[in-house]
């Protein structure tokens, strides 16, 4: 359901009804309500743009008898008159797959009566799939209804796939300033931040960039992009994540030779790399001495080592060891093990043998928060900023952590 | 038959679920465990609004996770595996096993699950989700629940003066400050503290509950049906008279307490109070003129929003409007001459949405929820905030300073002043 909603959150002319008791509309509305003031303390949304308005259903007792298919015609009956969407998108709880409402019938009858797009999925709360699936399926049929090929493409134009914290999130930002190497500038970032009247602009790019992120996420914004090719003869820029430095090297230099603009690429790849050395001169100076672990307990599906032990290295810090959570199934920890031993050869503890590092360590970079109130914690994030900037606001983090005196702990974001 | 409620944007407003409202029960009673019979979005939701106030809830909160086979399976080796895994690791003085709505519909037998499990303590199972209603739903129901499971004791002799708190919950922004008040003034005031139910009383405590002389209902939204019920079972009178705000308003409010007699150490306490808050505040105004606000919202729980509109009016600041947005449906309807306006998001959506749409120079009191859409719509920077219930996110309450009560009085004056100040600094 927050899938959904995140889908087409922030789409002029959307309105979002969950199909639902009213919890569940209040689960996503707080989820709304942290990536709003987020986005204010790191300066990266502007505060006051349009946000759908997200209606449910309320579901109670009686409905579970009963049904709800009457209560969501008479909901979208309401949404029409007081919010006059454009168009209408609908999240069905699991409380619905358990009901069995024909939500795709109330939804066609309404449609037709009201001369208006409403769209459902098949996606039940838990039932079927998660985040991403909601996510993906809106996305999908925001293709399928509103998008129409026959428009001129707009040269050297650009539409961004996926969320990440926006058009004014870090990595959206940066991944702007790394396209205008190639002169290529953004029109929209699809499908959340896209208004309704302007869903056409969407075919008339020229290119469209997949902001992968972790694999799933990945995954189903390729098959947009995809989709997106397949449709409207748009060529798609994925796969590829510009996390790291050999991430964001690879990512230039990719682009660079899919739009062959080999020399930009070069240039780009010049460019960040002088950015980074700077930065990187400093940062020995600074964090010559100390001592750093780094804390490992999410999967590898939701967090790819490699970069974190890129920039350790590339910063010349003495490195205690790799702690391994206790959270870890069997299987999911050895995969954990053998990517780390791909990428590095420092050496490898378990949660107890590795509590005299952590306690040895004057920074901790962990991917959960540990209880200890005096050790000095990196949080390494599920989504992490991309690109140079994003290894520099990593390694300012580290440095600032490494300089806090006195017996402060606590965990910096990073 | 009640009135059904009214569809609009619910960004408008505030109210968790009746899951939530249950756990916050459990939460509230040392040595509990909670097993939350639902998926893992129902779990976190309620394990992240408790954390706000029981940091380390995570130990005592759990969840069993079904897939969805459980639909046509049910949920019962989920939770024999959860159960099994608390006999082994914990030693609970009680547990609730809560469903979420789609599990609640699934019509698996919890108590004869709990019973299979043969678990060492006493278990209270309650189907809990989000169709049974809102927080304060779930909290009264299951205090009711646990009572009836647990049985306390009615041959306890009575104690003249001892009073039971009912209605507080950690669910609640700046409730264990604001319970430390209450207890404070009631024992300075001659009262003996009983049971606080759902906010600290333990399992043996909760047995002997009856030793009070009457309960006192808080938050009647959440102690009133708990409250009807001692009466019922016990034959325990209660009282019901809003919450303490303010200094004329707490001393009020005692008043009306039964036995209550003016004791010198409260007089004492309320006359410093009044000298220091008239001295200081008269010495901002020189400054910085008057707390005038050409519109105020007060918007929270009902007998938080309602009994704190009242204390604003009557003590601290000045308006030519004030508006009461009650997010929960109050048992009592609520008037006062104080508040201009009253407004149940339930029953007046569209009401509730211009409101806080069109709302412009003045004083917002409610959570980080309203200041967001002052923000999207360009208000915010016309408008002091003060929070005052969850969620909260832009702000930071980590003292030990009350809302309520005599020190409240001047916590709340303060914190109005101050924001006032900065809004003309930052002007």
């Amino acid at each position: 359901m927050p899938g959904v909603w995140r889908a087409v959150g922030y789409s002029k002319g959307a309105v979002v009804v969950f199909h639902s008791p009213k919890a569940c509309a209040h689960v996503a509305h707080t989820m709304d309500i942290n990536a709003h003031f987020r986005g204010i303390a790191r300066g990266e949304r502007e505060p006051y743009g349009y946000t759908a308005p997200l209606i449910s259903t309320m579901l109670t007792e009686k409905h579970s008898i009963f049904g709800g298919a009457k209560q969501l015609e008479n909901c979208l009956d309401f949404v029409v008159k007081r919010y006059k969407p454009q168009y209408i998108v609908i999240a069905n709880s699991c409380v619905v797959g358990v009901i069995g409402d024909d939500v795709a019938a109330v939804a066609a009858g309404a449609e037709e009566k009201h001369n208006l797009p409403i769209i459902t999925l098949p996606c039940y709360g838990f039932l079927d799939g998660e985040y991403y699936a909601g996510y993906y399926g809106v996305a999908e049929a925001l293709v399928e209804r509103f998008l129409v090929g026959g428009l001129p493409k707009v040269q050297d134009s650009v539409i961004l796939l996926g969320d990440n914290g926006g058009p004014n999130g870090e990595y959206a930002v940066e991944v702007k300033r790394l396209l205008a190497y190639f002169d290529l500038q953004v029109i929209g970032q699809f499908p959340g931040y896209v208004a309704y009247d302007d869903m056409n602009q969407v075919t008339t790019a020229a290119l469209s960039v997949v902001l992968g992120g972790r694999t799933q996420a990945n995954d189903s914004l390729l098959k947009i992009a995809k989709k997106l090719e397949e449709k409207f003869a748009i060529p798609y820029y994925g796969g590829v994540y510009p996390l790291g430095w050999q991430g964001t090297r690879e990512w230039l230099a990719d682009l660079g030779r899919k739009l062959h603009k080999e020399e930009s690429a070069q240039k780009a790849i010049a460019e960040q790399k002088e950015r980074l050395e700077r930065v990187l001169v400093d940062a020995k100076e600074k964090l010559r001495g100390k001592k750093v672990a780094v804390c490992i307990g999410r999967q590898l599906e939701y967090f790819r080592p490699e970069w974190v032990m890129e920039i350790l290295k590339l910063i010349e810090i003495n490195q205690l060891g790799i702690v391994l959570l206790d959270s870890y199934m069997p299987k999911d920890r050895a995969s954990m093990e053998q990517a780390i031993k791909s990428c590095t050869n420092i050496n490898i503890f378990n949660q107890l043998e590795g509590a005299k590092v952590v306690e040895a360590a004057d920074i901790i970079l962990t991917t959960h928060e540990l209880e200890a109130y005096n050790a000095r914690q990196l949080f390494l994030p599920m989504l992490p900023t991309v690109g140079v900037t994003g290894m520099i606001k990593l390694i300012k983090n580290i440095i600032k952590i490494a300089y806090r005196h006195g017996d402060k702990g606590g965990i910096v974001y990073g | 038959m009640a009135k059904a409620e009214q569809w609009g944007n619910i960004c408008n407003r505030v109210n968790t679920c009746a899951l939530t409202g249950a756990a916050a029960f459990f939460a509230g009673i040392p040595g509990a465990e909670i097993i939350n019979n639902g998926p893992l979005w129902c779990y976190f939701y309620a394990l992240r609004y408790l954390e706000r106030a029981k940091s380390d809830i995570g130990k005592f909160y759990h969840g069993t996770q079904p897939d969805n086979n459980s639909v046509i399976y049910g949920t019962e080796q989920f939770l024999l595996d959860e159960l099994e895994l608390r006999k082994k690791n914990s030693a609970a003085s009680i547990m609730l096993i809560e469903n979420s709505c789609s599990v609640s519909l699934i019509g698996d037998d919890i108590a004869g699950i709990a019973r299979k499990a043969k678990m060492p303590c006493p278990v209270v199972c309650f189907d809990s989700g989000g169709l049974l209603g809102t927080f304060c739903r779930g909290y009264s129901l299951v205090g009711v629940k646990c009572l009836q499971e647990l049985i306390p004791s009615k041959k306890v002799p009575k104690r003249v003066g001892r009073v039971n708190i009912l209605g507080m919950s950690l669910g609640y922004l700046n409730d264990d400050n604001d319970l430390a008040e209450v207890k404070r003034i009631l024992v300075m005031a001659g009262y003996e503290i009983g049971v606080c139910l759902g906010d600290g009383a333990t399992v043996e405590e909760i047995m002997n509950l009856s030793a009070a002389e009457f309960n006192l209902v808080m938050h009647e939204e959440l102690g009133l049906d708990i409250a009807k019920f001692l009466q019922e079972e016990y034959a325990m009178p209660y009282v019901s008279n809003g919450v303490p705000y303010g200094l004329e308003g707490t001393l009020n409010w005692l008043k009306a307490l039964p036995g209550y007699t003016l004791k010198q150490e409260i007089s004492e306490e309320v006359e410093k109070y009044r000298n220091k808050l008239f001295a200081a505040t008269n010495e901002m105004r020189l400054v910085w003129g008057e707390l005038w606000y050409d519109n105020i919202i007060v918007s929270g729980p009902s007998t938080m929003a309602f009994s704190l509109a009242e204390a604003l009016r009557r003590e601290w600041v000045d308006t030519g409007k004030l508006t009461a947005i009650l997010q929960d449906v109050p048992i009592n309807k609520k008037n006062s001459r104080e508040i201009d306006e009253i407004l149940l998001p339930a029953e007046n959506m569209k009401e509730v949405e211009t409101a806080l749409m069109s709302f412009n120079r003045g004083l917002l009191m409610g959570s980080s929820s309203e200041t967001v859409i002052l923000q999207r719509n360009k208000h915010a920077e016309n408008v002091q905030i003060c929070n005052i219930s969850y969620p909260i996110v832009d702000e930071l309450l980590i003292t030990s300073e009350p809302f309520m009560g005599f020190r409240g009085a001047a916590h709340m004056l303060q914190r109005l002043w101050n924001g006032s100040i900065a809004m003309k600094v930052n002007r």
